[in-house]
């Protein structure tokens, strides 16, 4: 199985079946896995002048089936809702903002990505949809088939379950999780998925 | 999902059993969400302490509320759809001369709100705030009617009481009772008009108005809730458990000057299934502190049915420990590798794989896993072998548990999934334990206690 996985110098295992645009506008800290049938969607046209679209700190784990599409800042089209922010001639454009993925973070399988930002010791467990724009704070648990909306911010140490209106629920997560996030995204990077 | 999900979890309750068939379910919790008092020497789950509240911030736009003892609300521009409780995007609108409104939409569902022409500049949530008092529906009226009446009779009634004592007559007393509950003829339209609309129109109106009732509730954006830094103190000693660091303008960095959790001197028990032989299961303990620990565990021979999901009155689990007693190491190896038992090791990374090469335990992974059809002289040398699956490391140690008369339950059973909750008890000894001595709250040199932990196995 790790023959289907680059190694790098940084010690990032990255799955030849992984589905990465836009490469050089990409940052992987080190000891990253990116599992096969990975989006990383880093080909995108930034609305700042900066030339990083998706950094990934260390340690961060992706599952496979996974996406990682940086977030919409600003759209114009015929549709959009305020055609005055755009300039007549050119329809039709979208512009990104960067997505920053802190440390220690673990992305489960199916789940797509589009926050603007997401902490260090971040848990999204699998079939989970982070809609544009949205932020979420350190050591943060999002569980199973949870969908956060555009523009929510999750404070730090929450435990987030559930679809909005109907059993959407942000609690409280005890302390002690900081430091078994990140012995749990340390020993996933050693010994693979379970 | 991951390893921090592992089928553990530590009996704590105020309640101290020795009993296992008296351990309350409701009490149980994960490793990770308990603390540890040093005084009292047990592990703390959060009903056993009491809370004080260090610091109040708004989690969407982080401003300190410090200074506002009462307010649970952000007094800024940060509205939660009423629906699906997040947050709404709010846009103004000018209406040329006569002033101002704005729009609250929800960018999930198909809430929104808009807001009178507001002509002079006020605060969105006085806005609010004002506009659902003038739209109060009628139940909503009722109960402010009530609530003013109430009030407004409560300094009479305290009066009438000084007269009852001063005269001490019964006539007089029987009078203020009366005039307590005197009703206005305001309130005499209302109740009319409450019993007229619940005879004409029966169950279907109460319906009708429940309906109106949450129509209402949903129509005004919520004012964002307060996020909170609290402290925790154990309720019997009253020593502090968990003290927040309060750092100014950075509500969202939490750092604490005191933590005390459990997960810092209990064992992490983990278990998984053995290779090599049927219904055997290893338990794997990991010492998290830096001083060597002895462990002593005991368990009862046969598992009570309460323990059994589904319930079978025919059968019992009976359960064999080859080693009960054992020393642990302490946790200083940097190496994470090397604090990981070989039972969790697999070959699917390269550094997994190395360590269990170099730990000859390679032929483990080609073993082939054991069926569920074995027959009885299988048991028998299976309990004869028990000792060589047990295994230690630097900070771990593994030893095996059997779980007898599976197979029949499994029989009658066969289709369905069993669940077990195995009931260890654990006596815990450290031997040296500097981090107490570091605190100062304790000055033996050794801890020992002793408590409850249920493994669950899926069979």
């Amino acid at each position: 199985m790790s023959s289907d996985f680059i190694e790098t110098a940084t010690h990032n295992r990255i799955s030849k079946n992984s589905h990465i645009s836009g490469s050089d506008q990409i940052l992987i800290s080190g000891h990253s896995t990116i599992h096969p049938q990975v989006t990383l969607k880093g080909d995108v046209q930034l609305l700042t002048k900066s030339n990083t679209t998706i950094s990934l700190g260390k340690y961060c784990y992706l599952k496979p089936h996974c996406s990682i599409i940086p977030p919409i800042v600003k759209q114009s089209s015929s549709s959009s809702s305020s055609p005055s922010s755009v300039a007549s001639n050119e329809s039709d454009q979208t512009w990104y903002g960067p997505s920053n993925i802190g440390a220690y973070t673990i992305i489960g399988s199916n789940s797509i990505i589009k926050s603007a930002n997401i902490g260090n010791r971040v848990i999204i467990e699998d079939n989970c949809v982070l809609n544009n724009l949205s932020i979420i704070y350190d050591c943060c648990i999002i569980r199973e088939n949870t969908i956060i909306p555009e523009n929510v911010v999750i404070p730090p140490y929450s435990e987030v379950k559930g679809i909005p209106g109907k059993d959407f629920c942000i609690t409280n997560l005890n302390s002690s999780y900081k430091s078994l996030i990140e012995s749990e995204a340390k020993q996933l990077q050693i010994l693979g998925t379970v | 999902m991951t390893y921090i999900y592992n089928d553990s979890n530590i009996y704590c309750s105020s309640i101290v059993t020795h009993d296992a068939s008296q351990i309350d379910f409701n009490q149980v919790y994960p490793l990770a969400d308990l603390y540890y008092c040093h005084v009292c020497k047990s592990p703390k789950s959060k009903y056993q302490c009491s809370y004080e509240i260090i610091s109040k911030y708004c989690s969407n736009c982080l401003i300190d509320y410090n200074g506002d003892g009462d307010n649970h609300h952000c007094l800024k521009n940060c509205f939660d759809c009423p629906k699906c409780k997040v947050v709404v995007g709010i846009t103004m609108n000018n209406h040329d001369e006569n002033g101002k409104s704005f729009s609250f939409n929800c960018k999930f569902c198909q809430f929104s709100y808009t807001t009178k022409v507001i002509e002079k500049p006020k605060s969105l949530i006085s806005i609010i705030t004002q506009e659902k008092k003038n739209d109060q529906d009628y139940y909503a009226k009722v109960y402010d009617h009530v609530r003013s009446s109430v009030l407004e009779t409560q300094p009479q009634k305290s009066l009438d009481e000084l007269k009852v004592k001063n005269l001490n007559l019964s006539t007089t007393k029987s009078k203020v009772q009366k005039s307590s509950y005197d009703i206005d003829p305001i309130s005499d339209d209302i109740t009319n008009q409450l019993s007229h609309h619940k005879y004409t129109h029966g169950s279907k109106s109460l319906h009708d108005t429940s309906n109106q009732w949450h129509s209402n509730e949903y129509k005004f954006p919520l004012p964002k809730p307060l996020s909170i830094k609290y402290s925790l103190i154990c309720q019997d000693c009253h020593t502090p458990l968990l003290q927040p660091k309060v750092i100014e303008n950075q509500p969202t960095l939490i750092k604490y000057s005191i933590k005390s959790y459990a997960k810092d001197y209990l064992p992490i028990v983990k278990l998984t299934k053995s290779h090599k032989f049927n219904h055997v299961y290893l338990l794997n303990f990991i010492n998290p502190m830096t001083t060597k620990c002895s462990i002593t565990i005991s368990t009862p021979t046969t598992i009570p049915l309460r323990f059994i999901t589904p319930k079978d009155n025919d059968r019992d689990i009976q359960i064999t420990l080859p080693i009960n007693k054992f020393v642990i190491g302490a946790n200083l190896n940097k190496n994470i590798v090397k604090n990981i038992p070989t039972s969790l090791l697999t070959d699917h990374t390269s550094a997994s794989l190395a360590e269990l090469i170099s730990r000859n335990k390679a032929d483990q992974l080609t073993q082939n896993i054991a069926g569920d059809n074995g027959d009885e002289e299988e048991e028998e040398e299976v309990q004869l072998d028990f000792t060589q699956l047990v295994d230690y490391g630097s900070n771990w140690y593994t030893v095996p548990i059997h779980l007898l008369q599976i197979t029949k339950l499994r029989n009658n059973n066969a289709k369905k999934i069993i669940t077990v909750k195995i009931p260890l008890f654990i006596n815990l000894k450290s031997y040296q334990n500097k981090e107490v001595y570091k605190n100062g709250n304790d000055l033996t040199p050794n801890f020992e206690i002793g408590y409850w932990n249920l493994i669950n196995v899926i069979l």
